[in-house]
């Protein structure tokens, strides 16, 4: 196990520094997201009465679009060159790839929405952060139901000639019970519902995370085998 | 063998450079054990739905070998080197390398594969390209390991710059060094000379007979045909998945064994 974390650790470093380096996936990410806000913002009529519940169902269909984006290019980095392949014959455990990839991704998810949740805010009159440690609970459990996924997804597809296209039409389906538990929490933390409205749905969310990250965890060794 | 020697002398009278380099690298490379292994392919078919890409290859490799394998386009030449490998599994038959099963994870750490494609990263330096993979095959002392091997390929003074501003020559150099990082027994490589200019191809050439000569087994696929046959001890053809010649060269020389694969691919 130690040694899966350690060569986990190497490929998030050197995805993180490869990223940061060409500043090509962050600042695009987070336009979208942006974009995403704004334009909901005009789509819908908001008004206090409403925006409690319009709030979580935008703010989180923000997040998986611009996560979805996000996800395609954790593979792409290592397409150029063949790298993949590279990985792929050393002699490292598979799932310390898999685990990297999704520690990034998650990585690059938590930083969109540390950028996008205070504009959010300021643009709907909203403090989706007022209940902070329950709302954090409830991103970050969504978050790595998302990337477990995700990541799993995006390897599946990055050999494919349509993968823009076929990323979110093959992930988005998969996602909807996660976005339906984790957007009905959010909207029961701003409107402050009683404990049992969202305390069951995190548990659906944690149950939803486990069960994913061990069969995607297991699942991805088969994948790498065809990429 | 004698003209991959004879090449590689004439390089070493011409070009000190290359003296000096060679034998550094033989520095490094001799760091190993003695190593008595070889490569096994025991009717070995594989199948891509209904193309067949190899049907039933039997080969030994023995320690210290140089083979070339020639095909055209289709052959089954690069499934084959996927499978020793260990990336591909075969659909029939078995291939066994240092005798582990190709598959076994473990053969991988004594493989190293130079392909056309480099597995480098762009926006990684070259010193931290080689430190990044030295840590994926488990290399202890990566620093040191990284260094040496960016001299012996003559990119010490490029250390800290980053892939993406390599030339074509450069990062097939560097591919070498990533190939070498953890010392492997086997070298396996998937049309090394694609896309180099004229000098690089020889710089590489003459490095490939510097593996030879430590005895490390060397696997080659190329289109290639005076450059691979310079370099090899052994040539095989692939057609259709088939085997259809596996001689040794003894000094052949490139256009009799073009006259060979004319013939035998019926070109």
């Amino acid at each position: 196990m130690n040694e899966i974390l350690r060569t986990a650790h190497a490929i998030l470093l050197k995805d993180l520094k490869t990223e940061f380096r060409s500043r090509e996936f962050l600042g695009h990410t987070f336009m979208f997201a942006l974009l995403v806000i704004v334009i909901f913002n005009f789509a819908f009529k908001i008004n206090p009465l409403n925006t409690p519940e319009l709030a979580s169902g935008i703010l989180w269909i923000a997040f998986l679009f611009a996560g979805t984006l996000g996800l395609g290019r954790s593979f792409l980095i290592e397409k150029e060159n063949d790298c993949i392949q590279g990985l792929g014959l050393s002699p490292v455990d598979r799932t310390a790839i898999f685990i990297a990839k999704f520690l990034g991704n998650l990585f690059f998810l938590v930083l969109i929405q540390i950028m996008t949740i205070p504009v959010f805010i300021v643009l709907y009159n909203l403090n989706v952060m007022e209940h902070f440690t329950l709302q954090t609970a409830v991103f970050l459990l969504g978050d790595i139901g998302f990337m477990t996924l995700g990541t799993l997804i995006a390897a599946m597809s990055v050999n494919l000639k349509a993968r823009e296209i076929l990323l979110p039409v093959l992930l988005l389906p998969l996602l909807v019970p996660l976005l339906i538990f984790a957007a009905s929490a959010t909207a029961a933390l701003l409107t402050g519902g009683e404990p049992e409205s969202y305390m069951g749905r995190l548990k659906l969310l944690a149950a939803y995370d486990v069960i994913f990250f061990v069969v995607s965890a297991l699942v991805f060794e088969y994948i790498m085998d065809e990429l | 063998m004698v003209a991959a020697d004879y090449i590689a002398k004439r390089l070493c009278m011409c070009f000190p450079i290359i003296s000096y380099n060679l034998s550094s690298y033989s520095r490094i490379v001799d760091n190993g054990a003695m190593q008595t292994t070889s490569i096994v392919c025991q009717k070995v078919g594989k199948k891509y739905g209904d193309f067949v890409a190899l049907r039933g290859i039997d080969l030994g490799i023995n320690e210290g070998d140089f083979l070339a394998i020639f095909g055209p386009n289709g052959a089954g030449k690069t499934t084959l080197l996927k499978i020793l490998c260990g990336i591909t599994r075969p659909t029939s038959g078995g291939a066994t390398v240092g005798e582990s099963d190709a598959h076994n994870p473990d053969v991988r750490k004594r493989i190293g594969v130079i392909s056309h494609k480099s597995y480098l990263y762009d926006n990684l330096t070259a010193f931290e390209n080689l430190v990044f993979y030295g840590e994926m095959y488990g290399v202890e002392n990566r620093e040191t390991r990284a260094a040496e091997l960016l001299e012996s390929v003559e990119l010490d003074n490029r250390k800290n710059d980053l892939v993406r501003n390599f030339s074509r020559g450069m990062i097939q150099r560097l591919s070498i060094a990533r190939a070498l990082v953890a010392d492997p027994a086997f070298i396996f490589l998937d049309e090394p000379f694609t896309g180099l200019d004229h000098h690089s191809a020889v710089m590489f050439q003459k490095l490939l007979s510097g593996l030879h000569r430590r005895k490390k087994t060397v696997l080659m696929i190329t289109h290639d045909i005076p450059l691979g046959i310079a370099a090899a001890t052994r040539a095989m053809i692939l057609k259709g998945g088939r085997k259809v010649h596996d001689e040794p060269v003894n000094g052949m020389d490139a256009d009799t064994f073009l006259k060979i694969y004319l013939e035998k691919v019926g070109a």
